[in-house]
């Protein structure tokens, strides 16, 4: 697999650091953009103690300027980016409680870090990634397939996210461009204080997993993301990739 | 407020459906063709010319404080097409054209929790939202993304309000986003993309109705076979 140059949001722990690590197993130069900086870097050193290069970069990506400047960052003295995966979520996403009681407040977070970064990231990531023929990856969840009883403002921009990828990877396919989503189910702090929020929950979600377990956010989800972003999955675009080990029954 | 003139009771019998919606001759269409009891009109706040802030957050939450003190329905349909589809691509999408994306969703998501607080036990809501498929979507990023999350924050109203035996649906239309060529196979019924008063409407009907008594979470295209 010939080396690449990605872009990952909100990597500084959970899927997001699984995926840099994958990434960054195969040699990849892997820039971490991420709020937390001392999470971000270490994620970075782990990257580049195991044989790729890994950088870290300060963004909010609900601040377009800050995108922009990531990208440039990224970018300069003409370094091709291969791609973007924007994993970053919001801080809301794992407290749950019924649909009548999401406030605005979070449905305005959601929106931001969900959707308007997608949108900030692929305004400004575009050129760079029309010019390496590269791969837009977003992490969806299963909670856009199904709704989530307890998380809906949280289900609504996951299938958000999930319709402008299949409707973006049309728009961009003649310009070179995949664009596909990833759904995870896998080990991660958000998934934790999830079950901490609702002591229910571990047992809804352990009981429908074929598997029996939930994934890794390395070797379950990052290779995943991996595949979506190298020449394997050159032909590929458009889909959501479930890797949940069974566990939604909608696809 | 508004009730449709010439308004007659709905297969609810004397509990017609209660319509959120905008103000639009389409709406009207809609929820006089269902025998709708009432139209709510959902507010379309103003986005902020310069700034991403939702400073408008206050209009939507006033007006659900306010019109939650309604009567209970036996059925809410939320009617949520889009006040205009214009085919754009998203690197041409403007911040302007992105902070309305931003309201639509706001307002809709609003609206859809006050059908959940709105409908009686044994009720049933539908979402009503304009999705263009797969095929025919370049262009309408925005819109895709809007009615696909509007879709699964009804099935989560649907898996929170089963309990009481309220059914959550949505039914899809490609009234407005037809494609300027048909790309693919042609849709499956000539009759495609359809009308408001007889394949929308008949589908609405029919959610509400105890036809689909063991319908909830569904989505269910209104568009002659174009989208499956």
């Amino acid at each position: 697999m010939s080396t690449r140059r990605v872009l990952v949001t909100g990597a500084s722990g959970g899927v997001g650091e699984g995926i840099a690590l994958a990434c960054g197993e195969a040699g990849w130069e892997v820039w971490i953009a991420a709020r937390r900086a001392a999470q971000g870097k270490a994620v970075a050193d782990a990257i580049t103690a195991r044989g790729g290069v890994g950088r870290f970069v300060t963004c909010d990506v609900g601040e377009e300027d800050e995108v922009a400047s990531v990208i440039g960052e990224v970018t300069a003295g003409s370094s091709p980016l291969h791609a973007i995966v924007h994993n970053a979520t919001s801080g809301y996403s794992s407290v749950p409680h019924p649909p009548s009681e999401i406030t605005l407040d979070e449905l305005e977070d959601h929106a931001r870090v969900a959707l308007r970064a997608l949108y900030f990231l692929a305004r400004h990531g575009h050129d760079p990634l029309g010019r390496s023929r590269g791969a837009l990856v977003v992490t969806t969840s299963e909670a856009g397939f199904e709704g989530k009883r307890r998380l809906a403002a949280y289900a609504a921009v996951k299938a958000a996210q999930r319709g402008m990828v299949r409707a973006l990877a049309r728009e961009w396919g003649p310009d070179g461009i995949r664009v596909n989503c990833v759904a995870p189910l896998a080990n991660s702090p958000a998934m934790e204080d999830a079950f901490v929020r609702d002591p229910t929950m571990a047992a809804r979600v352990f009981g429908r997993i074929p598997l029996g377990r939930v994934g890794d956010p390395e070797s379950d989800i990052g290779r995943v993301v991996r595949y979506l972003i190298g020449d394997d999955a050159g032909f590929l675009t458009g889909q959501t990739i479930m890797a949940d080990g069974g566990s939604c029954p909608i696809t | 407020m508004s009730t449709p003139t010439g308004s007659t009771e709905s297969g609810a019998g004397a509990d017609p459906p209660v319509v959120l919606g905008d103000r639009s001759e389409h709406t009207r269409r809609l929820a006089s063709a269902i025998a709708a009891g009432a139209v709510v009109e959902v507010p379309a706040p103003t986005p902020e010319a310069t700034s991403w802030e939702w400073a408008w957050k206050p209009v939507l939450a006033s007006w659900r404080a306010e019109t939650r003190r309604r009567e209970p329905a036996g059925s809410v349909v939320v009617c949520a097409w889009p006040r205009a589809v214009e085919r754009v691509g998203l690197l041409e999408q403007t911040a302007t054209d992105w902070r309305s994306v931003e309201v639509e969703l706001a307002r809709w998501t609003t609206a859809l929790q006050l059908a959940g607080e709105l409908c009686r036990d044994g009720g049933a809501i539908v979402l009503v939202t304009e999705l263009p498929c797969a095929l025919d979507s370049v262009g309408l990023v925005p819109l895709v993304g809007l009615s696909q999350g509007l879709i699964a924050f009804t099935r989560s109203i649907a898996s929170a309000e089963g309990a009481r035996d309220v059914r959550a649906n949505s039914v899809t239309t490609q009234l407005w986003s037809t494609p300027p060529e048909i790309t693919g196979s042609a849709p499956f019924l000539p009759s495609y993309p359809g009308g408001i008063e007889r394949e929308v409407a008949g589908a609405v009907r029919m959610l509400l109705s105890s036809d689909a008594s063991g319908v909830t979470g569904c989505v269910l295209p209104a568009d002659g076979g174009r989208t499956w």
